[in-house]
């Protein structure tokens, strides 16, 4: 992919230089990357700091104006908050349905690929279209009302749709191949002659499971989790489509700030504020979460 | 000392086997199959909901359908607007994987095979997209080139679906170069070709398949992209996500189904694609790979 001639000479006087070989084959995409990721976010950071004047024309004078809004008004610490109760809604709903089915797939004597394909195959589908799809299946005249009226569950539609509860949902939908395969992989990687030594030493299987299984698939909990609230704590789609009034979420609020409120520096703080926050939380969860070597010392 | 490891090979493998057999009581593996048999129908639902839905004869969607109909399909045919968001999403997917494999697949070579500083910055930075909220994405790119004067629309979607397609390439191509068959350059080195030769007479049509499922990810990515691309699109260059999502918010009808199944079909042929690739390159490998 290099664009130089090839004469033997310059080849052989590339060999013996690895950083211009790295200069050469690197140099496009972290240009492109410094370029339109690194530098648009430290523009982003220096918006939070510019002034905003009404009707979308900005000040380039340093406030912190922007950020004291934020704190000072409780509505966008609530959104904040729910954002992550949301995100951890969703990773609880997906860890407790995932870990069951990775550790189902990852102990089948057959093997499973075309399982673990089948989890794919949803993935690569329009995440929009599926969103919407649990519209029509939780809306008052939608596809489980009907089941469970026709069940005599239920002798009224209950109310699913643009509630809380619906956008777990959908979350959690999107979320399991996230949550599924890294728990599939761990423990697919864990030697079983481990636990049959526990239940050879007296374990049985639930306790060979608490003490060998569970605290060596860890990893694989801690990888999905961390990926799964993300995804949630910042999701646009699910809140926007599935929760009605009054259930935007942080993505929301910024895109309204930009598309709508033309006030580019609050939403540029914002977008900061909610940053800063979610990486400080996955930084404390994954530190608290090494805890879990008190399981003892793991490879 | 070889008849040793044979008989440890031997209760090795009894023990995994019955490792496996043994980790599950009879409860717990019904627990384990009902909660697996929940999730898959879980994961399918939604797209089931889909296709049956698109056969709805009426404006307003219900459930169970009063009867079937190809109505909406034939509706979609003469929706302008959605057929120009449609080829824009496609062509767009297109050549934002392609921008994305001539500018990834290089990166990956100088990821896997060399060392240079910064690698692990770069590294990072490589997956960033992947992870980082599209929402953030969206908005720094919009504040760049909107800071530069460039108006919204095709370039912003272009620079925007290559930084979010990147990962894909990287991650898919990296996979295959690190178990890649070194010696097989070496001969071609020994054998007189200079390393430009050698990358194209034998690195790449080795990993010409894992580019391939790559750009083909990128796309799909590109395809469906909605959260960073509505900071970046204006109504003329309206990708199809774009027009659904008004269409959803604004005026739902079943022809949203319609253009649901099209996608879902899209993304089917896309994997489908992506399997048969990597068959041919495992039955590639007969040389001595």
């Amino acid at each position: 992919m290099t664009t130089i001639a090839a004469r033997p000479s310059p080849m052989q006087w590339l060999r013996g230089q690895p950083l211009v070989r790295g200069v050469l084959l690197v140099g496009p995409a972290a240009t492109w990357l410094l370029l339109f990721l690194v530098v648009p976010f430290v523009l982003v950071l220096l918006y939070s700091f510019w002034t905003y004047r009404l009707g979308g024309v900005m000040e380039f004078t340093l406030t912190l104006e922007n950020y004291a809004r934020f704190f000072s008004q409780p509505v966008y610490s609530r959104i904040l908050w729910h954002s992550f109760s949301v995100g951890l809604q969703t990773t609880a709903l997906a860890l407790a349905l995932s870990y069951p089915t990775a550790y189902y797939l990852a102990r089948r004597p057959s093997g499973s690929h075309i399982l673990i394909f089948l989890i794919l195959v949803p993935f690569w589908t329009s995440y929009l279209i599926r969103i919407f799809s649990w519209m029509l299946i939780l809306m008052e005249r939608g596809v489980l009302n009907s089941i469970l009226l026709g069940l005599g569950i239920t002798s009224q539609p209950i109310r699913l749709l643009f509630t809380p509860l619906a956008v777990v949902i959908g979350m959690t939908y999107s979320a399991l191949p996230f949550m599924i395969l890294p728990i599939y992989s761990v423990i697919r990687g864990i030697n079983p002659d481990l636990v049959q030594a526990a239940k050879t030493l007296g374990a049985n299987d639930l306790q060979a499971f608490v003490e060998v299984t569970l605290p060596l698939s860890m990893p694989g909990v801690m990888a999905g989790s961390v990926i799964v609230f993300i995804q949630g704590a910042g999701n646009f789609l699910a809140p926007a489509i599935l929760g009605g009034t009054g259930a935007d979420l942080m993505a929301n609020v910024i895109a309204n700030r930009f598309l709508d409120a033309f006030n580019w520096p609050f939403g540029s703080a914002l977008s900061i504020i909610f940053l800063v926050a979610m990486m400080a939380f996955v930084l404390v969860v994954r530190k608290w979460a090494a805890l879990e070597s008190i399981y003892g010392p793991r490879k | 000392m070889g008849h040793v490891s044979k008989v440890s090979l031997l209760t090795n493998r009894t023990a995994a086997a019955q490792g496996r057999r043994r980790l599950s009581l009879p409860v717990s593996g019904w627990f384990l199959r009902g909660v697996t048999i929940f999730v898959y129908g879980f994961l399918y639902l939604p797209i089931v909901v889909v296709v049956i839905m698109s056969f709805h004869p009426e404006v307003y969607l219900t459930f169970p359908l009063p009867s079937y109909s190809l109505r909406w399909y034939e509706e979609l045919l003469h929706d302008e607007l959605m057929i120009r968001a449609m080829f824009n999403s496609l062509w767009l997917g297109g050549l934002t994987a392609l921008l994305s494999a001539v500018i990834g697949t290089p990166c990956a070579l100088g990821l896997v095979r060399l060392d240079f500083p910064g690698k692990r910055l770069v590294n990072t930075f490589v997956l960033a997209p992947m992870i980082i909220p599209q929402i953030i994405t969206g908005i720094s790119l919009l504040i760049l080139l909107n800071a530069i004067h460039i108006p919204r629309g095709y370039p912003y979607l272009i620079i925007g679906h290559v930084l979010l397609t990147l990962p894909y390439i990287v991650v898919t191509v990296s996979s295959q170069l690190y178990g890649f068959p070194r010696e097989l350059e070496e001969a071609a080195l020994s054998l007189g070709a200079n390393e430009l030769q050698t990358f194209f007479e034998v690195t790449l049509p080795l990993i010409a398949p894992s580019i391939f499922a790559g750009m083909l990810f990128a796309f799909t990515v590109s395809f469906q992209e909605f959260v960073a691309t509505q900071m970046w699109a204006t109504p003329s260059t309206y990708t199809l996500p774009i027009r659904i999502f008004g269409r959803i918010r604004d005026a739902l009808t079943p022809e949203v189904n319609v253009v649901g199944v099209l996608t879902i079909a899209v993304s089917f042929g896309v994997v489908a694609l992506v399997q048969i690739i990597f068959r041919r390159g495992k039955r590639g490998n007969v040389y001595g790979v």
